[in-house]
């Protein structure tokens, strides 16, 4: 499917230098619109929304962010999260207005080992625009295992 | 015979429409030469139509800060446009308070110019100057932070207030289509007018950090401009506390500097939170500045130090270590130079703890 003007200028944002060194598209050479479709897809398929797991992200990065650089506890305890923030801010890619922490936040479960990486900005980008990046982009996020990963969290044992 | 006569007339109308929009193109995007009228006329700029306000202010050798370089997220780069300036876009909404959107106060890396503008800038902007420095040296602090220090040209001095910040340009290279400008703190001793050094940590996917990390080296020539911001020591003389980790160490050496030239004897505490001692800096000349400034004290904070670290100093988080050497902030100052979360989770504890919130200054840019 061709892409109109608005999709191709957010698409030219999303390439490599402009906002980021390698860009958000990685080796994808879908359409954006068949890009967020799929991923989009796969977590109602799942029963959740995009923005239940951006939510979800942002949740866990503002948990880190009280920490200041340490590690600390979220979701009873289940996992631990911390942040490497440097400073400055990244602008959203698609134009909302809406600038990230330049950080990254690793969740590690309860015996210490790592669950998942993020970007503030991929949590916004999930939550707002339903984006997960493009395939082979460094900062991309599988559905599957964020869905895994809010499931490990949020859900009741037994 | 008749599909290819149509496929013929569909790839010769696809092939006609394409020049036409090019011809547009050129002629409907081109805005001519279009004249920026600072401050009522008292200067007056001719530049090509098509850049943003900030690019044609900057080509104009007016320098404007911008601490994201243009790409809209810091805010920093506000103006008033009394004309000329088209509607406001989304990406400036987040930034402007109703009160400034009525008084046209406007961000310039957002717009472009089209037509004729009208725009005030501040007096003491037209004092930012632009370098051709070169990279004298390039040191690796540990194993995320480097220090650059930049050569101005010979015969060019620059003053500057400790705690004020550069923007620096970086070229074209890899993946990058145009050059791009960041800003970072100046941690030079204030002294020295020949040379601005600067401490810079590698941010994962940063166009900038990036090239300074993996391209920048001994010789090479750096544009400059500055120096920006009113981050700086009161004269209060109240005793202070100093927050920051990682590279928001710049503007305290440069602010010790000063101290320590001046014999400033004010009580003050640096609380340096790191995650491990391989992530700690320049902890020699925090322990001459020690020794030269009696009444200041370096406190580095591990949060998660390794069993090979050895490390009997403080742990836990670097705001709790704060509480505990100050357990009365009321009558104090805090000075933070960090991530936007680092700030946040400071001011939340410090004002937690009694300090009132206008003593608490940090880099506006974080």
């Amino acid at each position: 499917m061709k892409e109109n003007p608005a999709q191709q200028s957010i698409r030219d944002r999303l390439e490599p230098g402009l906002i980021s060194v390698e860009g958000f598209l990685g080796t994808d050479k879908r359409p954006l619109a068949d890009i967020i479709a799929a991923d989009t897809g796969e977590v109602e398929a799942a029963g959740l929304t995009v923005r239940q797991l951006g939510e979800f992200l942002e949740n866990l990065h503002q948990t880190a962010d009280a920490g200041w650089e340490g590690r600390v506890p979220a979701y009873n305890g289940k996992v631990s999260v911390r942040a490497d923030e440097t400073l400055g801010k990244i602008p959203c890619p698609f134009t909302c207005g809406a600038s990230c922490h330049k950080a990254v936040v690793g969740v590690k479960d309860a015996d210490g080992n790592d669950l998942l990486n993020f970007t503030p900005l991929a949590a916004h980008l999930i939550a707002v625009h339903g984006f997960f990046e493009g395939k082979g982009s460094p900062c991309r996020i599988e559905p599957k295992k964020l869905i895994e990963l809010y499931r490990f969290c949020t859900e009741e044992a037994g | 015979m008749t599909f290819w006569i149509a496929v013929g007339s569909l790839v010769a109308i696809c092939g006609i429409l394409a020049v036409l929009l090019v011809i547009a193109d050129r002629y409907l995007n081109n805005y001519g030469i279009c004249k920026l009228i600072i401050n009522k006329g008292a200067r007056e700029e001719e530049v090509e139509g098509g850049d943003t306000l900030l690019g044609s202010l900057n080509s104009a050798g007016v320098f404007i800060p911008s601490a994201c370089g243009g790409q809209g997220s810091c805010g920093l780069c506000k103006l008033k446009v009394h004309s000329g300036a088209p509607p406001l876009l989304p990406t400036e909404e987040p930034h402007l308070s109703k009160e400034e959107v009525a008084d046209h106060v406007r961000l310039c890396c957002q717009l472009k110019v089209h037509e004729d503008m009208e725009l005030e800038i501040p007096e003491e902007l037209f004092n930012i100057r632009e370098f051709d420095g070169t990279v004298e040296s390039l040191t690796d602090l540990n194993h995320d932070i480097k220090r650059l220090r930049i050569a101005l040209p010979e015969g060019d001095e620059l003053e500057i207030i400790p705690g004020q910040y550069i923007q620096i340009e970086t070229p074209k290279y890899k993946k990058t289509p145009e050059p791009v400008y960041r800003a970072y703190s100046i941690a030079t001793d204030p002294r020295d007018k020949t040379h601005i050094d600067l401490v810079i940590r590698l941010v994962p996917e940063g166009i900038c950090t990036t090239y300074v990390f993996e391209h920048m080296k001994d010789g090479d020539a750096i544009k400059l401009n500055g120096p920006y911001g009113d981050f700086r020591l009161t004269d209060t003389g109240k005793e202070m506390v100093f927050i920051a980790g990682g590279s928001g160490m710049a503007p305290f050496l440069s602010m010790l500097a000063h101290m320590k030239n001046e014999n400033i004897q004010r009580k003050t505490s640096y609380f340096f939170g790191a995650r491990a001692r391989r992530d700690l800096i320049c902890l020699d000349e925090m322990k001459a500045f020690e020794e030269a400034l009696p009444n200041f004290k370096f406190v580095p904070c591990l949060s998660e130090p390794m069993p090979d670290d050895n490390w009997d100093g403080e742990t836990g988080l670097v705001t709790d270590v704060v509480k505990r050497h100050c357990p009365d902030l009321s009558d104090m100052e805090a000075y933070l130079c960090g991530s936007p979360g680092m700030c946040d989770a400071s001011v939340a504890a410090l004002t937690a703890n009694g300090m009132p919130e206008e003593n608490i200054f940090f880099d506006k840019f974080a």
